[in-house]
């Protein structure tokens, strides 16, 4: 097991795969570096990868056309980047930029996407995966419009 | 009609436009910087004095041994007469029954523009253009668009410049941030002014050529009875502005220009040149061609008279990209700075067939970041279709 293999493992997005899923995951990882304030991807762009975060801090933001641009999400080190390559249209549904020097593991998802294809053992086990981390985040985003820290009945 | 002339004659070519009622207007001397004012006489042109200008830098200096002409564009342009940066549209008063609009007050006077350099020359054609505006008396080369596509003329703009007499000044040595050469908008002067005045070099005293491009100008010479060009002359005349052509410090490359902008809208140079700029608005401002405008109403306090305003707007200020309904499409310093140079390199192509940069480098002068139109086009150019090293590459950098 090659160690970006064993890296892999000891992430929580990936604990409990068979080591055969995470070698092939492993095969389609490069690293990708972005600049304090650089873009990672674009609402509207080809969603062709996901991400997980190395070090630095990485922002999904929304543009509002009477707000300006909207920090949705703030993601740091072990998180996962990205959903939006596993479902068609295949497109991304918000910006993504670097808070800081961002460190990441970019997952070719076209790759990932023929692999879940033929392997459904695969695509499956993904899809979980996937599918509760985009509860948790659902979750999150309605507590946030809970306004939990401020009850806006309470008047206060 | 080409005729030499000494600096008695030029004086005597003001009395006469000046006998004729116009009021006369030419690059002068103000706040340590050449700027376009209201002039009497050759003499309160700014003569004899030089400058030097760097990316948002500009000294003026003194040289009393050289020719009378050698200024560059200042910090001003023709704009400021052509399009001037306030006016009235219209105005009317409260009556009874509803409204009456007042007759207009605008200025009727003839004017005479005085020492326009090739630049800005050619920026008053593209203005021109850009207002819809044909000169009946001697038309100018036509942009390939615009020709056919007038639907709209401005009168205001058209009033000022069907008033105005011309006289341009071929340059015989570039200033600092020039580039008109390579946008193929000067120094030499073919059309679009009445008189074209070249300094002829080596001279003790300042001596003139003087080419009428227009029946107004053949007159002028007529009346003044200027002693006739020899081939010599001519021939002193072309080499000087030649050698004015070939000495540009700066050059932009124009070939395929606007594809290259167009596929190239999410280059990397964008960010990294919004880094540096402070979307302050100077290189609008200063540029000879840049138009936007912005339409204010205003009613005095007792709601008796009402007026329209137009006055100078920049893409740059983020009210200018305010959408109806709220939002700003341009929010970000990037997107309002390659709106600007886009807009100048590219899409001025799209709308009249015709680049909207003239190469008179004032926006490299008066930027105070020092950004330079010249250099940001050749970097996108040099890296074409590059968004800037990869997200791999950098990791192996920084590792």
């Amino acid at each position: 097991m090659s160690a970006l293999e064993q890296d892999l493992g000891a992430l929580p997005f990936f604990a409990g795969l068979e080591p055969v899923y995470l070698r092939l995951i492993a095969e389609c990882a490069s690293p990708a570096c972005y600049d304090p304030g650089e873009s990672i991807f674009q609402q509207g762009g080809q969603a062709d990868r996901f991400y997980i975060v190395g070090e630095g801090r990485v922002a999904l933001e929304i543009f509002s056309s009477d707000r300006g641009i909207l920090t949705i999400q703030t993601l740091a080190s072990r998180e996962v980047v990205g959903a939006s390559w596993l479902f068609p249209p295949y497109i991304w549904q918000y910006d993504a930029r670097a808070l800081e020097f961002t460190r990441l593991l970019a997952f070719n998802a076209v790759c990932l996407r023929a692999a879940c294809d033929q392997d459904h053992d695969l695509g499956y086990d993904l899809m979980k995966r996937f599918a509760r981390l985009m509860v948790e985040r659902l979750n999150a985003a309605r507590f946030q419009l809970l306004d939990v820290y401020a009850n806006p009945a309470s008047g206060r | 009609m080409k005729c030499i002339a000494r600096w008695g004659d030029l004086r005597r070519l003001f009395a006469l436009l000046q006998s004729t009622g116009h009021t006369l207007y030419g690059p002068k001397v103000a706040d340590s910087a050449v700027v376009i004012g209201e002039i009497a006489s050759p003499d309160d042109l700014a003569v004899g004095w030089s400058d030097s200008q760097n990316p948002g830098s500009y000294r003026l200096h003194k040289d009393p041994h050289g020719p009378a002409f050698v200024f560059h564009s200042g910090a001003d342009s023709w704009k400021r007469l052509l399009l001037p940066p306030q006016s009235t549209l219209w105005e009317a008063d409260r009556t009874a029954s509803g409204f009456e609009v007042l007759p207009s007050g605008g200025d009727s006077r003839p004017t005479a523009f005085i020492g326009m350099h090739g630049c800005d020359v050619t920026a008053m054609l593209r203005l021109d253009h850009v207002f819809g505006f044909q000169d009946d008396r001697h038309p100018s080369p036509g942009s390939p668009r615009a020709t056919s596509r007038v639907t709209c003329i401005d009168p205001c703009y058209a009033s000022i410049r069907r008033r105005s007499f011309v006289v341009g000044i071929q340059c015989t040595g570039p200033g600092g941030n020039c580039f008109c050469s390579s946008v193929g908008a000067g120094p030499h002067i073919e059309a679009g002014c009445d008189l074209v005045l070249t300094e002829l070099p080596d001279e003790p005293d300042p001596f003139f050529h003087i080419k009428a491009l227009t029946s107004a100008g053949q007159r002028a010479l007529a009346d003044l009875s200027l002693r006739e060009a020899g081939p010599e002359h001519d021939e002193k005349a072309k080499n000087a502005v030649d050698q004015c052509a070939a000495a540009m410090p700066r050059s932009l490359d124009v070939s395929g220009i606007r594809e290259l902008l167009h596929r190239n809208w999410d280059h990397s140079r964008w960010q990294a040149t919004a880094h540096r700029c402070l979307t302050c608005g100077n290189c609008t401002m200063v540029c000879p061609t840049c138009f936007c405008t912005n339409i204010l109403d205003e009613t005095d306090l007792a709601g008796r008279r009402a007026r329209r305003l137009r006055e100078w707007d920049s893409c740059f200020s983020l009210e200018f990209s305010y959408i109806h309904g709220g939002g700003n499409v341009r929010s970000s310093a990037k997107a309002r700075y390659r709106h600007w140079m886009a807009h100048k390199l590219a899409a001025w192509i799209d709308q009249f067939g015709e680049l909207g940069c003239v190469g008179c480098g004032r926006c490299i002068t008066w930027c105070p970041a020092g950004i330079d139109i010249t250099e940001e086009a050749a970097v996108i150019r040099e890296m074409d279709g590059a968004a800037g090293s990869s997200s791999e590459e950098k990791c192996h950098v920084r590792s």
